[in-house]
């Protein structure tokens, strides 16, 4: 969503097919309404309202675009938050091992069937979510509902097709990017159990996720669902809902505690020192907390925001010694009752130790003026408002609000409580906070957590 | 009525007769053993848990042993017709034989 981490791969897309064609959609699907000028303005009527009901412990929403793409996904609150000690890394694999034979269809019967109508299914999974999107046309998308309630709640988990399946756990864990594995460390420094549990399997539990450990899974966190759909009616939606079967027992899930001073290091070697520096942000259940971490994210510098543009933050005192060899921006990560904000700090070898000191210097003393503050939130309503203009990202924003804060704030709430924020705010976000570190890459320059206070 | 269980009564006749005569069971073999390897059964066969897979390659090389020392089993030991897992790998099969006629109906297409 808007607010966590928007690094590609916290975002594993696993399209059990491949992307159809999809020039036909247009053609696909009717106007809703027949109106005069029907005939040009086709496809321009405005989104519709969201609507929601609830269809037993489930909350169901649906926009209405009246566009000839639809989107109905079911995402359940079963993250990598959610692992028990001894399965660790099962999210991953139920996120690698989804659309695999399911009790009412084979893999290939779904793979054909949902390619043979030029849709697109995917699994996506975070730390605290996995969800489970079907993209189809309009006139398509009813037959192909049978398939997503297939993978979604009717996964066999055959014990042949994970081992057949294994190399694909084995290439995401190779594609991980190092600004992930770097974060991943900082999550376990600071949260140490739940939210610090990786959404990747770590390698000695490649192979050993069993049938067993994924039925677990999946019996103990799919109670708690959100059935979401941009581009249906909200009948139809709540229909397929209520066809879905969900595991009757919804598991509590324990606060998240951040545990400050806690620093990771891995060596690797290499050119480059990655390091992460953060304190404790705010989560989803204290709105005005939490978009005053993300203001402060932005304040410090969250990248160019235009093609060939240069980040513009406080940060750039940190490295503007070295700008060619060093990079520092800001992150921030807001979760369900928790949250990180920090710096992230890409420097050689050489120049690493004063990058590092110098950002742990305005990370937990930012000197921010009004026109930090003004860029910071037109920069922070422009990254929300932009998470709700495609159909995947509302799709995913809507999804996980209701999941995680069981209602969806509008980006009009949201705006209000933005234009309230003053610096004093931004500033409270850190105060009096307990720094976490992990650092990755060729390190033997970088300062330890206590050199840096 | 009464000619449907004469029927049935001699179909289980003839399997048990049929059992008995061809005598695998003598070597501890169960039905599921003897199945002809096909490319289906074979793959029926790589999806057996670990422990039904090695249970079945431990009665097959102590079969052939026998059979290389031209004797059987004490009688007390011989697997009976009634046996709840002589057909093991038929579950499986089946499931192997589903996959494949999908793949044909799509070819098809």
């Amino acid at each position: 969503m808007a607010l966590q981490p928007t690094l590609n791969p916290y975002i594993r897309s696993m399209s059990v097919v491949r992307q159809g064609a999809r020039s036909f959609a247009a053609a696909a699907a009717k106007p809703k309404h027949e109106t005069e000028d029907s005939q040009k303005s086709q496809h321009l009527f405005p989104r519709e309202s969201l609507k929601t009901s609830t269809v037993g412990n489930v909350i169901v929403s649906s926009v209405e675009t009246n566009k000839p793409l639809s989107r109905l996904a079911v995402y359940f609150r079963a993250g990598s938050r959610h692992e028990s000690e001894e399965a660790t890394g099962v999210a991953h694999a139920l996120r690698i091992f989804s659309g695999l034979g399911t009790s009412g269809a084979t893999q290939f019967g779904i793979t054909r069937n949902i390619q043979f109508r030029g849709a697109n299914l995917s699994c996506t999974s975070g730390r605290e979510h996995t969800g489970y999107i079907l993209e189809a046309t309009r006139d398509k998308i009813k037959v192909l509902e049978e398939f997503l309630k297939d993978t979604t709640v009717e996964q066999a988990f055959k014990h042949w097709e994970l081992s057949d399946h294994l190399s694909r756990l084995k290439l995401d864990r190779i594609l991980r990017p190092i600004e992930a594995r770097t974060l991943e460390l900082l999550h376990r420094a600071a949260y140490r159990c739940g939210l610090g549990n990786s959404i990747y399997s770590p390698k000695y539990m490649v192979g050993k996720h069993t049938t067993k450990m994924l039925q677990n899974f999946v019996a103990e966190n799919f109670a708690s669902a959100s059935v979401v759909a941009v581009g249906l009616p909200h009948e139809q939606v709540v229909e397929f809902a209520g066809q879905l079967k969900f595991p009757q027992k919804i598991s509590e899930v324990q606060p998240q505690k951040y545990h400050g001073g806690g620093e990771i290091r891995k060596e690797s070697g290499g050119q480059f020192a990655y390091v992460a520096l953060a304190l404790e942000g705010h989560g989803l259940n204290k709105p005005q907390e939490m978009l005053a971490a993300a203001l402060l994210h932005r304040a410090l510098g969250s990248g160019p925001r235009i093609k060939y543009g240069v980040s513009k933050g406080i940060l750039n005192a940190a490295t503007k010694d070295t700008p060619l060899e060093s990079v520092a921006s800001g992150f921030s990560a807001s979760y369900s009752d928790s949250g990180l904000v920090g710096v992230f700090m890409t420097a050689s070898h050489c120049c690493i130790e004063k990058v590092a000191k110098r950002s742990a210097e305005i990370l937990q003393n930012p000197p921010i003026n009004d026109d930090d503050l003004k860029r910071a939130k037109a920069t922070l309503k422009a990254d929300l408002v932009m998470a709700l203009e495609t159909g995947d990202s509302y799709l995913e924003e809507i999804a996980l609000q209701n999941l995680h804060h069981k209602k969806f704030t509008s980006f009009e709430e949201y705006e209000k409580i933005i234009d309230s924020i003053t610096i004093a705010d931004v500033k409270k976000v850190i105060q009096g906070g307990k720094l976490t570190m992990a650092s990755y890459g060729n390190i033997s320059k970088v300062p330890y957590l206590d050199e840096l206070k | 009525m009464a000619a449907k269980q004469v029927t049935k009564g001699s179909a289980d006749l003839l399997k048990r007769w049929l059992f008995k005569t061809s005598r695998f069971n003598q070597y501890g073999l169960k039905s599921d053993d003897m199945i002809n390897e096909t490319d289906e059964v074979k793959e029926a066969v790589r999806r057996l848990p670990d422990h039904v897979y090695d249970e079945r390659a431990f009665r097959i090389h102590r079969a052939l042993h026998f059979c290389m020392l031209k004797r059987v089993l004490p009688k007390e030991e011989w697997t009976t017709v009634d046996d709840a897992d002589n057909h093991y790998l038929t579950p499986y099969l089946n499931e192997v034989e589903k996959e494949n006629e999908e793949k044909k109906e799509w070819a098809k297409k």
